[in-house]
């Protein structure tokens, strides 16, 4: 199974909403007027041929109509004329030649990988949606898999340079010539990003994929391509591509040692607050342990010393009071007094949560898909703490597919019930037992070899600091789904 | 006159407790609020027959306490009390020779019976 990048919804903002677009709404190469194909070769043949055919054409008619010497100049100018006009045609054909020849040397000696892509019956279909008033492609695409799967049959691989066959091992360009979806793993999310940047308009395009070699080893690619600024353009796209696989590897083991660094900060950084924690409670304790077992003892005694008993058990009182503050002392360190309190736009906070939890989520094989219903109001909260949330319930759902054979899905859900904001992390797991639904939430409760068991009571203790409620519920494909409300 | 123990604990609540707790068993109970205090009133030759040492306290902590009485009493028997145990302080504690290792808060009968373990002559 191939492993993808986690993709997100662009952060730009969303295209307008008129369901028939003007001209204006539309991107400037739906509009602009066919320019010729690259490099033209065909047309320019074309122009050189008459060039040289029509002062032929000329001198023999001349000829014809006015034999004579008069004729007999006019053919010569005619034929000096075509000979000119012959020997421009030559030379403009060979600086075309030799500007092919200049391509083709640059394309194969570059030395970064280079495709020559055909997608023509993709650029047709954007258009074609965006004329119809589709403004929002990826979410189209997301209700519309399979014409998302029929368009990418139809992008074709042209060519691709020497660097990328050297790169790859491939024996030749025959193993990569062809439809370009025999190289995206089945969970790619990468393309549909292609058509988007095509709807918008965009002029570059920029991102990160996991590709299968013809060799069927996997690669992470970094590829960059110009977007064509008119339709015929969609014909000929040169894609480079970058392997980055090494680079990810080592950012992986980076991303490994942050997260054991972390975690062993965490349980140092736990170990000494409970330990305070169990010196500052079990001090008055053992004074009331004490004082309460030597009042029992002197009123005991065949002549009970009621004295005694009543100053020990006036102690008792008093350090119950001095265990109590210490708990109320703690509680109001860690509780509400720490929060920061600010408009929180949580479609914006579970993208960055998905790019703190990104390589735990990778590690795991999980791909993250967010949908959010358009125009959600942000709620009043702490964000680091709402964030924190969000990279607990991503991490729990990815390390829950971690064993699981086929797809392992993260969706998140945002949308708004009344007067709360719902979000729902859900997986495609083996879910929680109804059972065991209760006890996920308490402290030290881990299902995790060397899990501390503080994650989800740490997030349902920041949804109650917010007025707000955390659950677990089965997810309709059997997995895990936790819902959380907030308050607007 | 029942035998003196010596009760040393910054925290004066505890301190109170096991000296009325102490009395409660029919021993003598004295508090000192520090391991320098203790051992300035052996300096002064005052007698004792147990000390009973919190560990974790300002100055000299209860380990340093210990320490300092094997060198100078070598006979003294030592209890040690903690609201915060660790595996650590306790080997260190049995290498050292103290009698008892409790922690904090601890049943007055164990309480009791270690201390008279450590006050049976030798």
């Amino acid at each position: 199974m191939g492993q993808v990048f986690s993709r997100w919804p662009s952060a730009a903002p969303p295209l307008a909403k008129d369901p028939r677009p003007g001209p204006e709404d539309l991107p400037a190469w739906m509009l602009a007027a066919p320019a010729r194909p690259w490099p033209g070769k065909a047309r320019d043949l074309t122009a050189a041929g008459l060039l040289v055919l029509a002062p032929a054409a000329l001198a023999a008619l001349g000829a014809a109509a006015w034999p004579g010497t008069a004729a007999i100049g006019l053919a010569l100018l005619a034929a000096a004329a075509a000979a000119l006009a012959g020997a421009m045609a030559a030379r403009t054909l060979a600086a075309l030649k030799a500007s092919e020849e200049r391509f083709a040397s640059v394309f194969e000696r570059a030395g970064i990988s280079l495709w020559r892509e055909d997608w023509s019956a993709a650029g047709a279909a954007v258009a074609a949606l965006r004329c119809a008033g589709v403004s929002d492609i990826e979410s189209h695409f997301a209700d519309h898999p399979e014409e998302l799967r029929a368009i990418l049959a139809k992008v074709l691989i042209k060519d691709v340079n020497a660097f990328t066959l050297e790169e790859t091992g491939a024996p030749d360009k025959s193993a990569y010539v062809g439809p370009l979806d025999r190289l995206l793993p089945p969970t790619d999310q990468t393309f549909v990003q292609w058509l988007v940047a095509f709807g918008r308009g965009e002029r570059h395009f920029r991102s990160e994929a996991h590709i299968a070699c013809p060799d069927g080893t996997e690669i992470d690619t970094l590829f960059t391509a110009r977007l064509p600024e008119n339709a015929a353009g969609f014909s000929d796209i040169v894609v480079a591509s970058l392997d980055i696989t090494e680079f990810k590897r080592a950012q992986a083991r980076l991303a490994a040692a942050e997260v054991k660094l972390a975690r062993t900060s965490r349980i140092m950084a736990f170990g000494a607050v409970s330990a305070s924690i169990a010196h500052e409670v079990n001090t008055p304790l053992a004074a009331i342990t004490a004082n309460a077992q030597a009042a029992l003892r002197w009123l005991k005694r065949p002549a009970p010393n009621v004295e005694e008993a009543v100053a020990a058990l006036e102690d008792v009182a008093s350090e119950a009071a001095r265990a109590r503050d210490v708990v109320a002392r703690t509680r109001s360190f860690f509780g509400e007094a720490a929060m920061e309190l600010v408009k929180v736009d949580l479609v914006r906070a579970a993208r960055e949560a998905n790019l703190f939890a990104e390589a735990e989520i990778r590690a795991k094989g999980a791909t993250v898909h967010l949908t959010a219903e358009p125009g959600l109001p942000p709620i009043t909260g702490d964000l680091v703490q709402i964030q924190q949330v969000f990279v607990n319930l991503l991490v729990n759902a990815a390390q829950a597919m971690a064993g699981c054979a086929g797809r392992r899905d993260i969706t998140v859900g945002l949308q708004r019930r009344g007067e709360v904001v719902c979000v729902t992390v859900s997986d495609t797991g083996p879910g929680i037992e109804p059972a065991q639904r209760a006890q996920v939430f308490e402290p030290f409760h881990s299902t995790k070899p060397g899990g501390m068991g503080v994650g989800l009571a740490i997030c349902r203790a920041c949804i109650d600091s917010h007025g707000g409620d955390l659950w677990v519920e089965e997810a309709p494909g059997g997995g895990a789904a936790f819902r959380f409300t907030l308050p607007i | 006159m029942g035998p003196v123990v010596a009760i040393v604990d910054d925290d004066p609540a505890v301190r109170a407790a096991l000296t009325r707790l102490v009395r409660s068993f029919g021993h003598q109970g004295t508090g000192f609020a520090s391991a320098e205090s203790l051992l300035h009133a052996l300096d002064a030759a005052e007698r004792f027959d147990c000390v009973v040492t919190d560990i974790q306290m300002p100055g000299l902590s209860g380990l340093h306490l210990l320490r300092a009485l094997r060198e100078q009493r070598p006979g003294l028997p030592v209890i040690l009390i903690t609201a915060y145990p660790s595996s650590s302080h306790r080997e260190r504690a049995a290498a050292l020779g103290a009698c008892a290792y409790l922690t904090k808060p601890f049943d007055a009968a164990e309480f009791e019976h270690c201390l008279a373990e450590a006050l049976k002559p030798a």
